[in-house]
């Protein structure tokens, strides 16, 4: 039992388990040192006194790049990224399936249908400034047509699913229409959307979007527990005194809402709420705190180091890092799938 | 202590009608064991006592009140259950499989006070767990499973216990070390427990009130002896059968015998 | 059993003059007769039906056909009710590979983008089909309809991302992506179809096979079918349907998954039955789809997957909820 320990104060009490959250921190670690190589290493790549001097003088010219530039741009990435990685966290506790995710359940594919409809239709009157509202309230959207359509004197984690995947493929063919059938300028910005990238992030991005991830955590926070046991039988929950439903309602709304911060700013990028949770969960066995924030983490350095390769590995161009998150996540997650077949 | 009863209980699946209007009360602090045929309904009378099944007309209560009245979580405090088939989450030690049990007792203040952590270490020493506290339990064999499923139970520290079959898909061995475990439950820590139990020799050497199912009725109740003898349970599984004493631990003993052959 | 069929025919006949007929610009059958049995050079209206409309005509019955019984295929292999060449990732295999190769060639010849096509549509399934087989008893409907659908993702993310590297070459996969029968001369597709008509026909010879196993694995080996060499050979079946479909037409969403369910429901359970009502009711939907497509926006065009989409994905939904009232 030494390895559990109590956290106890008059009423208040917890349980932790310090084990897992050496882990945690050692990814914690990287994760910073990833966030100080994404500010040293771009066009103009920066030694790490450079660095420093930099990050001390933030007028100079390499001071502006690393702050102005690189700085918010990375930060957005590592949001987004923490933001998607719990969505999937959530919703494969709630599907009870390490497949679930906001790419398979319809929620991204709600944000891409909006984003590409705003592409078409209003961005020329009003500029992208409200694509990051269109983008969430379609994910939002999306997740509340599949929860009601799944809807059966309550929901079961099997129709959610199937429903979510039939949702994604119309929404999908609605995506591909208003793709096909708009002009060519409109379908490629659309599609750098459609992939993912945090291009010309800056710090009024990075502030709304650091709020609303805040303001998620905060609500998650005291959620945890109880996507802990939305992994168990409805049978058991009920058992031990969850109102099921009600759990799984408002967990599936704050996993839609936590991808829908993160794809309005990072568009729809694939992968990272289905690679991160599975990653932490194989380096933090036992789900709990320590799992979740491992999959924070994860996320978020998986999308910088994605948004790092995309604009140092093929210079001059800058590519989306949604295809660098494809190409991290798709060759891991194919191992997941012929594992979990054999 | 908590006594649970049905009043009139009609229901079913879809439109088709499996409880049809029983009533029944279960003896307080006694082992109390549903047997019947298949499809009988004695699985679903458990899940309608256990609050899984919202009744069509009557009423399930828990020391007299409406059990759908109270909270499902005030309800989780005297009233913990087992289900079939449980499914574990992935991942997951003995030990917090077990702690799961304490949730109806927390709140987001106090999750982990020390009455749980006391209550967590005796259903593992109870159910004999203690030194499998750590394994993940989709490692564990049959019998350690039913048994850490059964700690989470015990660690929920209800008066009242319902379990689903908690002896199928196990050997013999066991189903005996199960049910050992839950009469010494019942003797030392003086809770009720209703179960379904598919072994009629089984069901009468363990249970003190055994509750016949036939068609979504209650077909008969009372001590082993009197339920179990050879007409009734004509009535009950349609099957021709001999009687006689066990003549070890003097309860009823059932010796089925072909349809075709009388004897 | 013919006269099953008989009145299902009869509409496909309905349908396909109806195809014949409709567009921008609307043909009398008399007008079509002619064009097809006693063409006039110069009549511009003869021209228009043996071209356009023709080969988009076969080409969508070729499609639904095909769809319609590989979609029942996968369902009986696999025992998924929910199985399909959509679903299951093949068409996206199919769109992925094509990427590949726009964006490595540039404009590529026909048949290039049909053997690329193709390839990748069996790629996919033999990779999907693997993850199926691998433990087909214990496997739940939602694993496999789970690794599809993340399957899917991984190509579209492929494609994408190649697309954005190379923004020439996505004006000239729109047309996969989107899914539609127009625009494929006869001469770059007839092998397909004629692909496509061979595994049909090649069908007939597993469909009692199919029958015992449905009832499962171990019941059909123990009835004495030879279930691994089965099992390939409708592997094989269902590559050469869905890959021919979604190389003639691209992504053509749900045909695959609803045709067999509404076979079943008209017909019996019975493979011998139901799998031929589902080849027929296919190109029937197809082909309706088609004239649909073509004639609700004028002058545009709505591309066939998306109309298919339209209509499935209800459809698809309702049997679902249906389901659920059988399994919670």
């Amino acid at each position: 039992m030494a390895e559990v320990g109590a956290l106890r104060l008059g009423g208040f009490s917890r349980a932790v388990v310090w084990r897992p959250w050496r882990r945690v921190l050692i990814v914690l670690g990287a994760a910073g040192l990833t966030l100080l190589a994404c500010l040293a290493l771009g066009r103009i790549p920066l030694a790490p006194g450079a660095l420093a001097s930099a990050l001390a003088t933030p007028h100079s010219d390499l001071g502006l790049i690393v702050w102005q530039l690189r700085l918010p741009r990375t930060l957005l990435g590592a949001l987004v990224g923490g933001a998607l990685a719990l969505s999937g966290w959530l919703l494969q506790q709630v599907m009870r399936n390490p497949l679930a995710s906001p790419d398979t359940l319809g929620v991204t594919s709600g944000a891409s249908a909006a984003a590409v409809g705003y592409f078409a239709f209003l961005a020329a009157d009003l500029g992208s400034r409200w694509l990051p509202l269109a983008a969430a309230s379609g994910a939002l959207f999306a997740a509340c047509v599949v929860y009601l359509m799944a809807w059966r004197r309550g929901v079961t984690p099997l129709r959610l699913v199937l429903t979510g995947i039939g949702l994604s493929a119309l929404l999908g063919a609605v995506t591909t229409f208003v793709l096909v059938s708009s002009p060519l300028s409109t379908t490629l910005s659309a599609y750098v959307w459609l992939t993912g990238s945090v291009y010309g992030g800056n710090w009024p991005d990075v502030g709304q979007l650091a709020l609303w991830f805040a303001l998620a955590v905060a609500v998650m926070a005291p959620l945890v527990r109880f996507a802990l046991l939305a992994a168990l039988d409805d049978a058991l929950a009920v058992g031990i005194g969850v109102r099921v439903q009600v759990v799984r309602a408002a967990l599936m709304i704050l996993a839609a809402s936590l991808a829908g911060i993160a794809v309005a700013w990072g568009g729809a990028m694939a992968f990272v709420g289905l690679v991160a949770p599975h990653l932490a969960r194989r380096l933090v066995r036992a789900p709990g705190a320590a799992q979740v924030v491992m999959a924070c983490v994860l996320g978020a350095c998986l999308v910088m180091l994605a948004d790092l390769a995309g604009r140092t590995l093929c210079l001059p161009l800058d590519l989306p890092a949604g295809i660098f998150v494809a190409a991290i996540g798709a060759p891991f997650f194919l191992g997941l799938l012929l594992r979990q077949a054999s | 202590m908590t006594t649970i009863s049905a009043r009139r209980l009609t229901l079913g699946y879809q439109r088709r009608t499996i409880l049809r209007d029983l009533s029944l009360d279960l003896p307080e602090g006694r082992i109390s064991v549903l047997v019947g045929s298949n499809g009988c309904g004695k699985s679903t009378l458990l899940k309608a006592l256990a609050r899984l099944l919202d009744p069509w007309q009557g009423q399930v209560s828990l020391d007299g009140h409406d059990i759908r009245r109270r909270s499902t979580r005030a309800v989780a405090r005297v009233l913990s259950l087992l289900p079939q088939h449980p499914v574990a989450p992935e991942g997951i030690s003995v030990r917090q499989l077990v702690c799961l049990g304490r949730h109806p007792h927390q709140s987001w203040l106090s999750q982990w006070s020390e009455e749980d952590e006391r209550r967590v270490d005796d259903a593992l020493e109870r159910t004999a767990m203690r030194d499998q506290a750590q394994r993940r339990v989709e490692t564990l064999s049959g019998g350690q499973r039913q048994r850490a499923w059964i700690a989470m139970a015990v660690a929920q520290d209800t008066p009242l216990m319902l379990l689903d079959e908690p002896t199928s898909f196990l050997d013999l061995t066991h189903q005996m070390e199960v049910l050992e475990l839950l009469k010494s439950l019942n003797r030392e820590a003086g809770k009720t427990i209703v179960m379904v139990l598919h072994d009629l020799n089984l069901a009468c050497r363990y249970a003190d009130h055994i509750v016949a199912v036939r068609d979504g009725r209650v077909h008969a109740q009372g001590a082993p002896p009197a339920v179990i003898t050879r007409e009734r349970v004509r009535e009950i599984f349609q099957l021709e059968c001999r009687v006689i004493e066990d003549p070890f631990f003097h309860t009823p003993l059932c010796i089925p015998f072909g349809k075709q052959r009388d004897a | 059993m013919s006269r099953r069929l008989l009145p299902l025919i009869a509409v496909l006949a309905g349908a396909v003059l109806l195809s014949l007929m409709a567009g921008a610009r609307w043909l009398d059958p008399l007008t079509v007769g002619q064009a097809l049995w006693a063409p006039s050079p110069t009549d511009v209206d003869a021209l228009l039906v043996r071209t356009t409309r023709l080969s988009r005509t076969l080409v969508a019955l070729a499609v639904g056909a095909a769809l319609g019984v590989a979609g029942g295929i996968m369902q009986t292999l696999t025992r998924n009710p929910l199985a399909s060449p959509g679903l299951l990732g093949i068409n996206a295999g199919a769109l992925f590979a094509v990427v590949v190769l726009v964006t490595l060639g540039g404009a590529l010849p026909g048949w290039l983008a049909n053997v690329g096509a193709f390839a990748g549509a069996a790629l996919a399934s033999l990779l999907v089909g693997w993850i199926a087989m691998r433990r087909p008893g214990e496997s739940s409907p939602l694993r496999l309809i789970l690794a599809g659908a993340a399957l899917t993702a991984l190509f579209q993310a492929f494609s994408q991302a190649l697309l954005v590297i190379d923004q020439q070459g996505l004006d000239a996969v729109l047309f996969w992506l989107a899914g539609s029968v127009s625009g494929r001369p006869l001469a770059d597709v007839w092998p397909l179809m004629l692909l496509a008509l061979a595994a049909l026909l090649a069908c007939g010879p597993c469909l009692r096979p199919w029958n015992v196993l449905a009832a499962g694995e171990a019941v059909a080996i123990g009835a004495g079918v030879a279930v691994r060499r089965l099992q390939l050979v409708s592997i094989v079946l269902v590559v050469a349907l869905a890959g021919s479909a979604v190389t003639m037409a691209g992504n053509i969403a749900f045909v695959g998954l609803i045709v067999p369910h509404v076979a079943r429901r008209v017909s019996t359970p019975d493979h011998r039955h139901w799998l031929p009502v589902a080849a027929l009711l296919g190109a029937i939907l197809l082909l309706l789809a088609d004239v649909a497509a073509r004639t609700l926006i004028l002058p545009g065009e709505v591309p066939i997957g998306v109309m298919t989409a339209l209509v499935g994905a209800p459809v698809f939904m309702a049997l679902l909820r249906r389901q659920g009232a059988a399994h919670g």
